[in-house]
């Protein structure tokens, strides 16, 4: 067993060391928020909207009220709770979030009624039999029809469906789009909509003592402190009363780094009928409503000189949030779009016009990767049109742009610090070990025989774990970059770490045990992390933006080397030797030059229990609270993917022959769970390209509203994807970056170049996702005639 | 999800069946359910009351009558028929149709029967019946009688078994050697339903170069799963080349009007039809020379 | 109305209450408090509710209660055997083959029936026999080796007869 192994001196930050969390799960003894039952549970459905825009004329809810084991019914009539913005720009436009519709609806899905039952069936059955007088009115569902200003508004108080407008600048992009010597390419680039679908939906289960006043809520969240502030904002009860707990959570990717009005109409409901409620969101519900991501619009163009050196990008994104963004993140998916999508690559004259407009469809959330898989396939699309434009090999091009090691730190067009890293030594390993060169020579062979194969490549750049001041300064965003942990040691010498963020699949338990007990100096099995209750745990911000190791694990040091610092003194003082000669390694202390020893289990009794024995005026206990702050503004991942795909001419499908990632997110703490974490990243981003989309009618109904349609890649459609990591330490405690979300940044540029790279007889240009059979068929279909019309008239 | 209240009735016999759904206003038969309880899950339906004959034990065979034929009860799983040896050896085009269906769990639990009387046009079962020319026999209060798939399969999600009627077996042929098959299916992913699927029989003659006899049943491509006669006709007697099976590829969507959803619209099935009408034949052709020694 | 329905779980005998519309899913989890098994779409499609009914596979949430009434029911609570977890289990924590877990009772089962009835299932086997299972955390990538691994361990180590085997 790993724990066994873990004894022997070797650090154990850098092992691949079985997780800790699995001997739960592979039992089935996991804790998710629908197995938390508790006594005299009710349970809570709700009735939602099937318009997509209509006026509410009246809700009569009197036959439901009679149905067997209704409670409660609760309708917008009855609340007038709003969810408030935590991200304030002054020229960010915050739309109305109710937490029940009440004169009209926005969106199918938008929940109209909730049903209080004794059992979720019949909450179900009440819940249909509410009558809704809705009066239809024209849906807004393209983005780009809703700029015009004849287009229907959503919000009647706007003079337009406009969330935000942005321009930027930098550089004299107008200047070198003007140089004689500028190649200019344009392409337009669509990205779908799709959202993060973990397999464990929302739920909520909320119980009010009115004895205490204390609220408690079980929630499947990724930010169970950020979880329990919001719930004081809107209903209105100190936050001190409220405790949220968080057992295992069932994948997250973002999305629960959200949080939607059935949520806190779920704990609203605890609190006004003082009982225990149970809300478990369907599949249905949440894909209609939990979090939609992805659907921008760019109208791109870039200058290049003609040995593929890259002047300047100009760009015009038209992004569409649906209803509104959710209240956690608001409009910064479309911001980080633009923001990244220079990625590795030099440039220093960039400008963008972005425009975040609402439709009536489901809200913005956010979705692993946040942007930048749309930013990183838009300029890999520009690249590869480039490089087709020039005549040059694709590889080459991006080589001969890429930012060098000599340049680091390097600043970005937008001010980001990429801190250090190769990346030019990544894409040369990626070429290798994808065979890239041996590729291109068998290439020709198969297409002379009717083989369509292509591949294709991608880099992306991320900024991982952004500390405080970036986040208020340039988003306006009231949340904090750092994280927290506590250590607490019992008088047994154990050591419990606490800390605010949340694993939904990141294995935390194991990691952050590993980080603190080689920082502490005691065996792995010493040391257990808890997460997931306020209670326990100081104030945290929760697991997103690839920063749990970054600033979890830089919590842990922090703390593990203030109590390391208090262990040594209380050994030497009891030694009787000087501090600098003590030293902790397995549990034990020893003091250079004295065969007598002392056990932590040992100095921890005296700490705790015999604390006379302490030096002279140290304060008793072994309780440390650390926070860790990003040192830099940033730190950046980043990796090179190389997509090998192979196309059905007659069908349009796709299959992927080949998926290979090098990746470089610093040390690694647990390279197993690390390539893990990519792996599951490819996959997402296999999916969100080629399977998964929200697809709306023009009546603005979700046509992709089950598992029937809305197609999660399964375990045929997933290859063996390969990863190699490279290590280049950052300069935070234990030299991590981020990585969680990473594989799906990368993957959408690198499969639609693969399919352009394979399409390359016909000149196709694979600018729109997602690459359904009947896309790519009607894009080979529209070659070939065009083909055909050209030799008609050249005959 | 959660269904809507309904009674539910287990019988054990035929008899007891028949004799429930004729006492019922509401019935509806429940025999896997891998069609039936999602849909009543989602409350698009609401059967009063759900008559379960899964558990009538003479439901589920497959066993040979004579030598030209298999009868399989319309019990018989979705895995029991992909993984029989004796449709394998007589008519192995359904083992292969079956074998695609969904998942391993639902191949476990849904049954031929059920697949039929569901006539959901894109399921994969009904083309390769209609194909098959296989017989249906359905029992009622007035006794048995026997159909032909072309009379099967009514209209969408209708077949001639009325509501007192449950199927009680399937009849298939014994495929000689002289014949070719192929099963075909193009979908998004693994067990999705098909964007069309196609099932292809073929009779060569003694030296493999005419063909004496083509069946093309076609999933999700019109209303109900169907035949591609006019294919059919004009393949009949010809010489096989490439020439002709891209021609009769061609006239398969002749009377065809496929749907449009998410997956495909309908003139991408339309094409695809022919992709895969010509693929067939030449899956089915290349089989029928082998096993007849004519490679 | 509801219904006693009476049933053998893991080798045990149980018995709870259930309305006739009941999925087994639900009785599983609330009735009998097993609640391994998950639940994570409305339509059949994900696999997280599979258990094996009379040593079948099957998606639980398209199983009525009622219809398991006198049947033998395995789930992930069954698998360890005398506080020894069953090979399948050790493979998925050996070889991270799960990430969040929530899939994970689900497609140990499905693992379970390919491998009792396929010992040495080839990797495009061991794909074909969990497709209907769905994963969003691992790209199964490690899945796929687990239950490689599992099914030579088990090659070696001849599985424990199960009490539920139905011959």
């Amino acid at each position: 067993m790993a724990e066994v192994i873990a004894r022997s001196t070797e650090a154990l930050v850098g092992r691949s060391l079985p997780r800790r969390e699995d001997l739960t799960l592979v039992r089935g003894q996991g804790t998710f928020v629908d197995d938390v039952h508790l006594p005299g549970l009710l349970h809570v459905a709700f009735l939602r909207s099937p318009y997509a825009h209509a006026l509410v004329k009246g809700v009569d809810t009197s036959s439901a009220r009679q149905q067997a084991g209704v409670v409660h019914i609760l309708t917008g009539a009855d609340l007038d709770l709003q969810i408030p913005t935590w991200m304030k720009l002054p020229d960010l436009r915050t739309p109305p979030r109710p937490l029940l519709a009440r004169d009209r609806v926005l969106y199918v899905g938008e929940p109209v009624a909730a049903v209080v039952a004794t059992d979720p069936y019949l909450a179900r059955d009440a819940a249909e039999s509410i009558d809704v007088d809705y009066v239809p009115l024209p849906p807004v569902v393209d983005a780009e029809s809703a700029l015009s200003p004849s287009s229907p508004r959503l919000y009647p108080e706007w003079k337009d469906n406009l969330l935000i407008h942005r321009a930027f600048r930098g550089g004299d992009p107008d200047g070198q789009f003007q140089r004689p010597d500028a190649v200019k390419v344009a392409t337009r680039v669509v990205s779908h909509r799709y959202s993060p679908v973990p397999m464990e939906n929302r739920g909520v289960v909320a119980s009010y003592e009115r004895g205490t006043g204390d609220l408690r809520i079980w929630a499947s969240t990724q930010f169970p402190h950020v979880f329990g502030t919001l719930t004081s904002q809107v209903l209105g009860i100190p936050e001190h009363r409220i405790r949220v707990t968080a057992g295992n959570v069932g994948g997250g990717f973002g999305i629960k780094s959200a949080i939607f009005p059935d949520e806190l109409v779920t704990c609203y409901l605890a609190h006004r009928l003082g009982k225990a409620v149970k809300w478990i969101e369907t599949r249905s519900e949440h894909l209609l409503v939990a979090g939609h991501a992805r659907q921008q619009v760019h109208d791109i163009e870039g200058a290049f000189l003609p040995d593929g050196t890259l002047l300047a990008i100009r760009d015009r994104i038209v992004a569409d949030f649906g209803v509104y963004g959710t209240f956690w993140t608001e409009v910064q998916p479309a911001f980080l779009s633009a923001l990244h999508l220079p990625g590795p690559y030099r440039l220093r004259h960039y400008s963008y016009d972005l425009s975040c407009v609402v439709t009536n469809k489901g809200p913005y959330g956010p979705h692993r990767g946040f942007g930048r898989p749309v930013g990183t396939l838009v300029i890999e699309r520009l690249l590869d049109r480039a490089a087709r434009e020039l005549r040059l090999d694709p590889a080459e091009l991006r080589r001969r742009n890429l930012i060098g090691p000599s340049e680091m730190p390097y600043t970005s067009i937008h001010g980001i610090t990429y801190d250090s890293g190769d990346y030019p030594r990544a894409f040369s390993r990626l070429l290798e070990l994808g065979g890239y060169q041996r590729f291109r020579a068998t290439q020709e062979a198969l297409r002379r025989n009717g083989r369509l194969v292509g591949v294709g490549l991608s880099m992306y750049v991320e900024y991982t774990a952004p500390g405080s001041g970036q986040l208020l300064k340039n988003l306006g965003w009231e949340v904090g970059g750092y994280e927290a942990a506590t250590l607490r040691m019992d008088p047994s010498g154990k050591v419990t770490v606490a800390t605010g963020l949340l694993s939904t699949g990141q294995s935390h338990e194991t990691i952050f045990a590993q980080i603190t007990a080689d920082e502490l100096g005691i065996p792995l099995d010493d040391v257990v992390v808890r997460q997931g209750d306020t209670s326990l745990a100081p104030y945290g911000f929760g697991a997103w933006a690839s920063r749990g190791t970054v600033t979890g694990g830089g919590a842990c040091i922090l703390a593990a080397r203030r109590l390391k610092e208090k262990l040594l003194a209380i050994a030497a003082h009891r030694l009787g030797v000087p501090v600098e000669s003590v030293g902790l390694s397995q549990g034990v202390f020893r003091a250079a030059g004295s065969p007598r020893t002392l056990t932590v289990e040992e100095v921890a009794t005296i700490a705790i229990r015999m604390p006379s024995l302490l030096p002279e005026g140290m304060e008793p206990g072994l309780e440390v609270t650390a926070r860790y702050e990003p040192v830099t503004n940033t730190t950046c991942s980043y990796a090179a993917h190389l997509a090998m795909v192979e196309v059905d001419p007659e069908t349009g499908r796709l299959s992927i022959l080949k998926y290979v990632v090098i990746d470089d997110a610093g040390r690694l703490v647990n390279p197993r769970t690390a390539h893990g974490q990519v792996h599951g990243a490819v996959a997402h981003g296999i999916g969100g390209t080629i399977f998964e989309e929200l697809r709306y009618s023009p009546e603005g109904q979700l046509l992709s509203s089950t598992f029937q349609d809305y197609l999660l890649p399964t375990s045929m459609d997933v290859p063996n994807v390969e990863v190699e990591s490279l290590e280049t330490p950052s300069r935070n405690p234990g030299g991590f970056k981020g990585l969680g979300e990473g594989g799906s940044i990368g993957a959408p540029a690198a499969l639609a170049g693969a399919l352009e790279d394979a399409l390359a007889p016909w000149d196709i240009e694979v600018n729109e996702t997602p690459l359904t059979p009947e896309r790519v068929h009607g894009w080979i279909s529209s070659a070939q005639s065009r083909r055909a019309g050209r030799e008609g008239t050249g005959a | 999800m959660y269904p809507r209240p309904f009674e539910y009735r287990a019988v054990t016999t035929v008899d007891e069946a028949l004799r429930v759904l004729h006492e019922v206003e509401d019935g509806k038969v429940l025999a896997g359910g891998q069609s039936l309880l999602p849909l009543m899950k989602l409350r698009l339906a609401s059967p009063g009351v759900l008559v379960d004959i899964s558990g009538i034990p003479d439901l589920s065979y497959i066993r040979p009558q004579g030598e030209n034929a298999v009868e399989i009860g319309s019990l018989t799983t979705h895995d029991t028929v992909a993984h029989s040896a004796l449709l394998q050896e007589r008519c192995p085009i359904l083992p292969a149709a079956a074998r695609g269906i969904a998942d391993q769990q639902i191949r476990n639990r849904g049954t031929i029967g059920g697949s039929s009387c569901h006539a959901d046009p894109a399921s994969d079962l009904p083309p390769t019946l209609l194909a098959l020319d296989a017989e249906f026999s359905i029992v009622g209060p007035k006794g048995s009688r026997t159909v032909p798939a072309k009379e099967f399969f009514v209209d969408l999600f209708e077949t001639q078994v009325q509501r007192d009627e449950i199927l009680h077996h399937i009849q298939v042929p014994t495929l000689g050697p002289q014949w070719g098959w192929s099963y075909t299916k193009f979908n998004r992913r693994e067990g999705d339903y098909p964007i069309v699927g196609v099932a292809i029989l073929v009779r060569l003659d003694s030296h493999g170069r005419r063909l004496e006899e083509v069946r093309i049943g076609l999933a999700a491509v019109n209303p109900t799963p169907c035949r591609a006669r006019a294919a059919e006709r004009f393949l009949q007697g010809q010489e096989i080349s490439p020439a002709i099976l891209k021609e009769a590829a061609h006239r398969s969507t002749e009377g065809l009007h496929p749907g449009s959803d998410m997956h495909g619209s309908s003139q991408y099935r339309r094409d695809m039809v022919q992709v895969f009408v010509r693929r067939g034949l030449e899956e089915a052709v290349t089989r029928a020379r082998l096993a007849g020694g004519n490679p | 109305m509801k219904r006693k329905v009476s049933l053998r779980v893991n080798g045990e005998e149980r018995e709870g209450w259930a309305e006739d519309r009941m999925l087994l899913v639900h009785f599983l989890r609330d009735e009998l408090n097993l609640t391994g098994t998950h639940i994570g779409c409305d339509t059949g499609h994900c696999g997280a509710c599979t258990v094996l009914l009379d040593g079948k596979s099957v998606k639980s949430c398209m199983v009525l209660a009622v219809q398991a009434q006198g049947r033998k029911v395995e789930t992930i609570e069954g698998l360890e055997r005398e506080g020894k977890l069953h090979p399948l289990q050790e493979a998925f924590r050996e070889h991270h083959g799960l990430q969040c877990g929530y899939c994970t009772p689900g497609m140990i089962l499905s693992s379970l029936y390919l491998l009792r009835h396929n010992p040495s299932p080839s990797e495009e086997e061991i794909r074909r026999a969990i497709s209907g299972n769905l994963c969003r955390c691992t790209g199964y990538v490690n899945i796929v080796k687990a239950v490689r691994a599992a099914s030579e361990r088990m090659a070696t180590r001849v599985e424990a007869p199960s009490t539920e085997e139905t011959g």
